[in-house]
């Protein structure tokens, strides 16, 4: 049966200069989907309808071909860029991407590094020097159809130099995750969709980290003011310490704390969960609808509850 | 439609069948076409593009009345991308919906609102 089918799209494909063998595979699965359709008892102009027009058939499977072989003709893939930018002390670093990782690294050199993963993969992006600011942009989508444009994502490896101070680090991205084991600047502004983050020392006079869906660990942070708003996702601080007022605000993630100073800690939560360890704040606003809150600490240092109120959650301090 | 953006709602309609359970090739099709007028699109590509891409495997099964049939599944790779590509067509048909109702959905008040305006 369907025999006529089968045998235009052959002919179709061979037309379109597609390969022997991926010619054999298509008309196999064809002939499977048709032998299951005709256990379910469809006829054939039923099926003939429900698989479309051969022609087109043809002309989409071509260009995937195409494409396969266009990313053949790209190899070595992984061909890596390498830039250099020559920061003063004060610079700023600008990021704006979708689904790119970043790396940062300390480094004993003078210059801020850049190393991305795929040079190929580039095309579009922006990265420039101006103004002793670096800006990194993902590129400008011009069409609805880009937002199923299938990025895979670059990783970036960014060296930040010990001995030249940053002003500001401004780190936007939707799906990329961002790595730190050393990262300092005056102000550290973070916002990721479904992005995680992985900090080890951590230093701001005022870090910002806004999510909806990223996981967040910091150990051993030093901030002035520590600022973090998330809807679903979680965060870890291990070992911090905030000179001043630090607000944790979640929907439903959790929060969890461990080894932390500050002098008010604001914690507002719908029905996330505060769980702390030596925790040690000069005055606490806890604020629940649901969430749980416990802190537990060996020193039994008092400290001030400037509100404490929870609809259904429970709030334990000892 | 363009082409490409239907295409990409097919895929991520294709990648969703797929999240709960394992299917064949032609029930891919048949519950794709129960909901979505499919006739002038082609599935079968778009299954071979995201097994390509990595996003399904496929293996052989036999079925009761005789001949293997090829099963598609998901990937942790293809988790992934569905759950991204979700995020963004949710992100995106919100904003469709918000600019093109502007409070309400019904016609009837639309162009009511539209004859106000214009006839005053």
């Amino acid at each position: 049966m369907m025999k006529q089918f089968l045998s235009d799209l052959k002919n179709a494909l061979k037309a379109r200069n597609i390969d022997s063998k991926s010619i054999d595979d298509i008309i196999s699965d064809y002939q499977d989907m048709i032998d299951s359709a005709i256990e379910e008892g469809l006829s054939e102009a039923e099926i003939t309808k429900k698989f479309g027009d051969v022609q087109q058939i043809a002309e989409e499977l071509a260009a995937l071909e195409e494409e396969k072989q266009a990313d053949h003709k790209d190899e070595p893939k992984d061909v890596s860029l390498d830039t250099d930018f020559e920061v003063e002390d004060g610079y700023n670093l600008y990021i704006k991407l979708s689904n790119d990782d970043i790396v940062f690294e300390e480094s004993e050199n003078d210059k801020v590094h850049i190393n991305i993963s795929n040079k190929q993969a580039l095309k579009g992006y922006t990265i420039e020097f101006e103004n002793n600011t670096i800006r990194i942009e993902r590129p400008k989508y011009s069409s609805v159809s880009s937002y199923f444009k299938r990025d895979k994502g670059l990783v970036f490896t960014i060296l930040i130099p010990k001995n030249i101070s940053m002003h500001s680090l401004h780190h936007e991205t939707t799906n990329g995750d961002t790595k730190a084991d050393y990262l300092k600047a005056s102000r550290i502004e973070l916002i990721t969709i479904n992005g995680d983050g992985a900090f080890k020392s951590l230093l701001s006079d005022s870090l910002r980290i806004n999510t909806v869906n990223g996981d967040f660990e910091i150990d051993k942070g030093k901030f002035d003011e520590l600022n973090i708003s998330m809807v679903n996702g979680d965060v870890a601080l291990r070992n911090t310490d905030v000179k001043q007022d630090a607000q944790l605000k979640t929907v439903s993630g959790d929060i969890q704390v461990d080894t932390f100073t500050c002098d008010t800690l604001f914690f507002k939560t719908v029905s996330g969960d505060l769980q702390a360890r030596e925790t040690y704040p000069k005055k606490v606003h806890l604020k629940s609808v649901s969430g749980d809150i416990s802190i537990t600490n060996k020193e039994k240092t008092p400290f001030e509850i400037l509100k404490n109120s929870s609809l259904s959650g429970t709030i334990s301090i000892h | 439609m363009k082409s490409q953006f239907k295409r990409g709602i097919l895929e991520i309609c294709v990648m969703s069948f797929l999240v709960d359970e394992d299917l064949y090739g032609y029930a891919i099709i048949n519950r794709l076409s129960q909901k979505i007028d499919v006739t002038e699109n082609t599935i079968y590509p778009i299954l071979r593009r995201l097994t390509k891409e990595g996003f399904f495997d496929t293996y052989l099964k036999e079925s009761q009345a005789g001949a293997p049939r090829k099963y598609y599944r998901m990937t942790y790779k293809g988790i992934n991308h569905f759950l991204r590509q979700k995020d963004e067509w949710d992100a995106f048909i919100s904003g469709v919906y918000q600019i093109l109702n502007q409070g309400v959905s019904d016609d009837e008040t639309i162009l009511k609102r539209f004859k106000e305006r214009t006839e005053s």
